[in-house]
């Protein structure tokens, strides 16, 4: 595989396929997409009314975590709004958000989610028409978390896949396109890095225009650990993936990020406590003291051979001193 | 070694899972076993608090006379804490952002919460 191959360029036929098929014959319901991170594409008469994917921050994440709306005004909105069907109309009302930023953001979640499915695998789409209300109980909730942006959003098939499609092209330009959903973002090194950030603060300072895209570029580089995907530091600021996954791709031609490996160095994972008995983790009450207690020394030595320092709960070697005194 | 078996098992289950920010492993009364936690995320922490959790969990299940505990799920504005029983004497949390599946995250976890109950269990017999 070669570098530039890593990531799509296109949407997958499959997706292509069915959606052209329903837009045609303005169907209404949901296209899953099943696959890693997969997702799902609503359709109303034709039209594309949402997209929804665990690879991308929804708008529900977008207004929240970047502070835009408060939680606790969230949840009242919600509360008073959603059981009526009404909960975007709720956030407009109260000014929340403006009716524009709301359809803003809602469109740019559902490009996004989209661009997230495209970005990873496919590997089956289905069609699941929407139940049509009239028959016996309640007409079926739209499928996915947020079915409330489809009073907002309403596009063509062909834009969404248009955009899906710049985007992709967008990001295969770099020599090495970041996997939004695989590839786990690592700092190069703190020092070159605190500089960087350091100098894009700096510049942010001194010129206003510059601010923005630092500090993007900053905020990426602050969470890159190592563990973290784009995608996770997509939701942990509320931008969407794929400036996200940009902004990393640049990074990394830059030098300044690498792409973790996984068991390498700090914030990775952390074994903190070889078991300390040979006993389960919960020693079973027939075991005698003498038996705990032997089998505490060894796992004590075992714990030495760990890099992270013994400042756990458990001291017992205390157990120790009590034996000897008696 | 049994550690790394564990660690690798819940690493890899954020590998196919995506949405899980951290995972651990604790015996029911709250020691820490094995974590693949974020810097800011305290695995002593969480694993106390996941088992007060699933002690709390498990009590309301057998008052309430809903059957066996399948799993504790605290769903937060910004994501989701869930708990899982390992055995009698074990648990696995998994903390996740808003966009983790939960569904396909029940679905991997069945198989590896045995998995990781014959990895703690394997080690004493």
């Amino acid at each position: 595989m070669s570098e530039r191959d890593r990531i799509a360029r296109v949407l997958p036929e499959g997706v292509v396929a069915a959606l052209t098929a329903q837009s045609r014959a303005a169907a209404s319901g949901a296209l899953l997409a099943a696959g890693d991170p997969g997702g799902l594409l609503r359709l109303d008469g034709g039209r594309v009314t949402g997209a929804e994917s665990p690879g991308a921050p929804g708008a529900e994440a977008l207004l929240l975590r970047s502070g835009r709306v408060l939680e606790a005004s969230w949840v009242a909105a919600y509360q008073a709004g959603a059981p009526h069907g009404r909960f975007a109309v709720e956030l407009v009302r109260r000014g929340l958000v403006g009716a524009a930023e709301l359809e803003t953001v809602c469109l740019m979640a559902l490009f996004d989610a989209v661009f997230a499915i495209a970005a990873g695998t496919v590997e089956e789409c289905r069609w699941e028409p929407q139940a049509l209300g009239g028959g016996p109980g309640p007409a079926a909730e739209p499928l996915g978390r947020e079915p409330w942006t489809s009073d907002v959003t309403r596009v063509d098939v062909a834009r969404v896949h248009a955009e899906t499609e710049r985007r992709l092209a967008a990001l295969a330009q770099f020599p090495t396109p970041v996997r939004p959903g695989r590839d786990r973002l690592a700092v190069v090194a703190e020092s070159a890095a605190s500089q960087a950030g350091a100098a894009a603060g700096v510049a942010g300072l001194n010129a206003g225009g510059l601010r923005a895209a630092g500090g993007l570029r900053r905020e990426v580089l602050g969470l890159a650990d190592g563990r973290r995907t784009a995608r996770d530091i997509a939701f942990l600021l509320g931008r969407g993936v794929y400036p996200v996954t940009v902004e990393a791709s640049r990074l990394l031609a830059d030098g300044l990020i690498r792409l973790g490996r996984p068991a390498r160095e700090g914030g990775e994972v952390r074994p903190l406590l070889a078991p300390r008995h040979a006993a389960p983790p919960v020693p079973s009450a027939a075991a005698s003291p003498d038996a705990l207690f032997g089998a505490s020394s060894t796992g004590l030595s075992g714990v030495t051979d760990v890099a992270t320092p013994l400042v756990g709960p458990v001291r017992l070697p205390r157990r120790q001193s009590r034996v000897s005194g008696s | 070694m049994s550690q790394e078996a564990l660690v690798a098992e819940i690493r890899g289950l954020r590998e196919r899972v995506p949405g899980i920010t951290d995972a651990a492993v604790a015996a029911v009364d709250g020691l820490l076993v094995a974590a693949d936690t974020a810097a800011e995320i305290d695995p002593e922490s969480l694993a106390a608090l996941a088992a007060a959790g699933l002690g709390l969990a498990r009590r309301t299940a057998a008052v309430s006379g809903r059957g066996p505990l399948r799993q504790t799920v605290t769903h937060c504005g910004g994501g989701y804490a869930v708990i899982y029983a390992v055995g009698d004497t074990a648990l696995l949390a998994v903390l996740g952002d808003e966009g983790l599946d939960l569904g396909r995250l029940h679905l991997e976890t069945g198989a590896l919460v045995e998995r990781l109950d014959d990895l703690l269990c394997g080690r004493t017999r």
